[in-house]
């Protein structure tokens, strides 16, 4: 057991952390490729600095130059490619972590002049930070300046609540409009009349309030978009409601409110006022989504002492690492801020220690989960507290998937092996806006995602974390025998 | 309260259309619009719908759970590999299954699917698959129908008790066992069940019989003709016919025989079209190594020829160029087939070459690719014994 268990120091990355790293599945495909000695010379790795370098042979005569900074991590590459990291330097990442390179005393003399350039920017990058904040301690002092500061931001949050205003304005009016002239003319109006509206209320400075309108566009093709339609509608017109009244609403209610509108709370913001939990922290699953030319990447975390869930999030353009590595099944000491929220999730990390490659025993990297029954409970509770809720993240005790018939329809389904309940399998990533009811059962990637969990468990009952949304249940980690497997 | 369905109705109409009249009970505030109260409303009334899918109960059988496999798990490095096996170089997919075969490991479930993917389209690789994957990967193949095909694949050591079995693909799976180690046996076997077959059975049977074909075959697929199935006459019709035409291709030379043909085609005529064919068709595994030194040795040569015969005449640079073209495609074979102990002639070839190309002498062919293929081959090979090495050193 514990396959990826480091031996030596500084601790070796898994091959799992590593593609983590990879800004998308075909770098990390490219990486695997270059994981073998055969392109690769003077490649070397100092145990104190930890810092990797070598020569990759590329297709033109001069071979590529990588260097890796293991603490940062910080990657340079002589390759023309825009990835950030580059397929170089997983590959080289990889080759490390197998074991096949070499520790070496001295470096490279490039490897000494990118290392020195990287301290002296960090300097620079220092010095203009301190400058900063010694002109903010400057104005701190001066209560005249403080004023003003406050009275700025004061105006500048004022001016875009009142765009938001008008933005709900309109989309009330909208709205209304709708329900008055009968929601039959917005099918044979098509996804023109949503999305004008969407692009003004982005105008609005609401991009969440307009990517709920956006929503409801694919949805007037379903068989049922009426029952789509007017549940979203009703929606938007709740939290247009709840928008005007956020200052009689209760603090975790109102920060739902401005949360689901667009207004994110910044670092600072989160770091000051979100609640503070220090745990040790089990990286329960991750998951990768693509939405423009974006790079979204989740990753929830278990708490062994105090059983929360939280979600951390990332992003990064389309090409690049958005960062995270956290390795499932992994785990790491760290300080979390939740967001504000009626029912907290997301979180940032204030601090954390160094990441665990698994647990000492295998039972004790395992978190206990919960039955369907409990799942669908913690689903209404999470619904009563925040009424624009599209999912929940589940841990299940014992699942596996099976075909169920439903008269003449034979469906994919999750069992919950211990309450004999189940619900629809879904595609991970499907299903989590409320507009996406009904249609992410016909999903064709279905069967792909029963076959993966099957296979991955070999069709016994075993703990399987998932996100729970209205259309079902979408898996994400599976426990084997082997340790825990990645299904998003 | 209005019911979701009455909700619905009315916004589909419209409350300007039908009147609308709000429900006091609801609390929504009777004074306003009747589109805004239909909105509130609604609101309410989508909860149900928006608490998450409801469970349903399950009566049905709990799955049949997969039986154990006891082969101790492909090393770390190796499973990296799998991976690059699987989706960059799949044309070493078979070799490497097969070194896994021998080796004795089991492959991580979670791998399972894409390999049995890769079985659809790649026939070949379909023997070690079925030993690689075991009794776990066939209990997965009979779960979904796109991975059938390796239920006729046979697995571990006969069973003869498979032949009498009711399920047609573990008949065929035996008689491709038994074709393999015995094929008097199995043609025997085959005949004798002949007449008792459906047409189904039987065409999937002479597939079996089409993989290991022999002159000894063609007495049973000539008597085919008069089979009452038109599929199986037609089906035998193709194999016996094959047969009959083998003779007439390049025989397959002996190891020692293979060098000197080399040799002397590439004195003869250069790269042309007898010993591209004498090389494309020699299969894997039966690549004598001083055949490969000598195909490497006429490649080197080749790869300077421009130096030596530099020309402006242009029909003459259009041949050469089409030459290069052909002798890449040569190089590629040799990548794939040749035994891994070339590695270091060719290391040789590639430092060898940096050196004339900073003494000036160009080279048509760059013999990089070669090298690291091969290494990607070697590497693969090394690490599965490596890692045997180190556990039982560990024990």
């Amino acid at each position: 057991m514990a396959p990826e268990t480091s031996s030596g120091s500084p601790q070796r990355w898994s091959v799992a952390q590593i593609h983590a790293l990879a800004p998308d599945p075909a770098s990390q495909k490219a990486g695997t490729k270059l994981a073998a000695p055969g392109p690769w010379s003077d490649t070397g790795a100092s145990p104190s600095a930890s810092l990797l370098w070598g020569d990759c042979k590329g297709s033109g005569s001069k071979p590529y130059q990588v260097t890796v900074e293991l603490s940062a991590p910080a990657f340079a590459c002589s390759c023309p490619s825009r990835k950030f990291p580059c397929k170089h330097a997983l590959g080289l990442l990889l080759l490390w972590s197998a074991g096949t390179v070499a520790e070496a005393d001295a470096l490279p003399q490039r490897v000494e002049e990118w290392l020195s350039g990287r301290r002296e920017r960090a300097q620079k990058s220092e010095a203009r930070k301190a400058a900063q904040a010694e002109k903010a301690a400057e104005a701190a002092d001066d209560p005249a300046a403080a004023r003003r500061a406050a009275a700025a931001a004061e105006k500048r949050g004022a001016q875009r609540a009142g765009r938001i205003d008008a933005g709900f304005d309109e989309l009330e009016l909208w709205l209304a409009d709708q329900v008055r002239g009968g929601l039959t003319g917005l099918r044979g109006a098509g996804y023109r009349p949503l999305d004008g509206l969407a692009r003004r209320l982005v105008d609005a400075q609401a991009p969440g309030v307009a990517g709920r309108v956006k929503e409801l566009a694919p949805a007037l093709s379903a068989e049922d978009w009426p029952d789509h339609t007017l549940r979203g509608f009703a929606q938007l017109n709740l939290l247009a409601q709840g928008w005007r009244n956020r200052a009689q609403l209760p603090g975790p209610l109102a920060a739902t409110v401005a949360r689901r509108v667009g207004l994110a709370p910044s670092t600072e913001e989160i770091a000051a006022a979100g609640e503070q939990v220090a745990d040790r922290w089990l990286v329960l699953g991750q998951r990768d989504d693509v939405p423009d030319k974006l790079v979204e990447r989740r990753v929830w975390l278990r708490g062994e002492a105090t059983g929360r869930t939280a979600l951390l999030l990332a992003f990064a353009p389309r090409g690049q690492s958005p960062g995270l590595a956290l390795p499932v099944g992994s785990s790491l000491e760290a300080r979390l801020a939740f967001v504000p929220d009626a029912v907290p999730l997301r979180a940032i990390v204030l601090e954390q220690g160094e990441l665990q490659q698994g647990s000492a025993s295998p039972s004790g990297a395992l978190p206990t989960g919960g039955s369907l029954e409990e799942a669908a409970n913690a689903f209404a509770c999470a619904v009563a507290a925040d009424p624009w809720t599209a999912a929940v993240p589940v841990l299940l005790e014992a699942a596996v998937p099976v075909r169920q018939q439903f008269g003449e329809r034979q469906e994919w389904r999750v069992l919950d092996a211990k309450g004999s309940l189940t619900v629809p399998l879904i595609r991970p990533g499907a299903g989590e806006t409320a507009m996406a009811l009904g249609g992410a059962r016909k999903d064709p990637d279905i069967p792909r995602s029963a076959y993966a969990l099957l296979a991955a468990a070999g069709g016994q009952p075993a703990p399987v974390f998932g996100i729970c949304s209205v259309s079902g249940f979408a898996p994400v980690t599976v426990w084997t025998v082997d340790g825990p497997v990645s299904l998003a | 309260m209005s019911t979701w369905t009455e909700l619905v109705s009315a916004a589909l109409v419209g409350t300007e259309r039908r009147a609308f009249v709000a429900d006091p009970a609801v609390g929504v505030d009777t004074g306003v619009d009747p589109a805004q109260a239909l909105l509130q409303q609604a609101a309410l009334a989508a909860i149900p719908a928006l608490t998450g899918s409801q469970p349903a109960p399950y009566e049905g059988p709990l799955p049949e759970p997969a039986p154990a496999d006891d082969r101790p798990l492909l090393p770390a490095a190796s499973r990296l590999r799998l991976r690059a096996v699987v989706d960059v170089c799949p044309k070493y997919l078979g070799e490497w299954l097969a070194a896994v075969r021998a080796a004795g490991y089991r492959v991580p479930s979670d791998a399972m699917p894409s390999l049995l993917n890769s079985g659809r389209s790649d026939v070949s690789v379909r023997g070690d698959l079925a030993e690689v994957l075991g009794a776990r990967g066939h209990w997965l193949a009979r779960q979904n129908p796109d991975w059938r095909y390796l239920l006729r694949e046979p697995f571990g050591p006969l069973r003869p008790e498979d032949w009498d079995a009711s399920e047609p693909d573990a008949r065929i799976a035996y008689a491709t066992g038994l074709y393999a180690t015995d094929p008097d046996a199995a043609r025997t076997l085959i005949q004798a069940a002949w007449p008792t077959l459906t047409a189904a059975v039987k065409v999937s049977l002479l597939a079996v019989v089409a993989r290991h074909a022999t002159d000894a075959d063609l007495p049973f697929l000539t008597g085919l003709a008069q089979d009452p199935s038109k599929q199986v006459r037609e089906e035998a019709g193709r194999i016996a016919t094959r047969l009959a035409h083998s003779g007439e291709d390049v025989a397959e030379l002996l190891p020692e025989e293979f060098a000197a043909e080399i040799a002397r085609l590439g004195a003869a005529e250069g790269f042309g079209a007898d010993l591209t064919r004498l090389v494309t068709r020699r299969r894997l595994g039966t690549w004598p190594l001083d055949a490969a030194r000598t195909l490497l040795a006429l490649f080197v040569e080749f790869s300077r020829g421009k130096a030596a015969g530099q020309t402006s005449d242009r029909a003459i640079q259009y041949e050469r160029s089409r030459n290069v073209w052909t002798v890449q495609q040569l190089v590629g074979v040799l990548a794939d087939r040749a035994p891994l102990d070339l590695r270091p002639d060719v290391e040789r070839v590639v430092q060898a070459q940096a050196c004339d190309i900073a003494a000036g002498v160009t080279h048509d062919l760059d013999f990089t690719d070669l090298h690291s293929l091969l290494g990607f081959r070697a590497d693969m090979h090394a690490e599965l014994t490596a890692s045997a090495d180190a556990a039982t050193g560990q024990e």
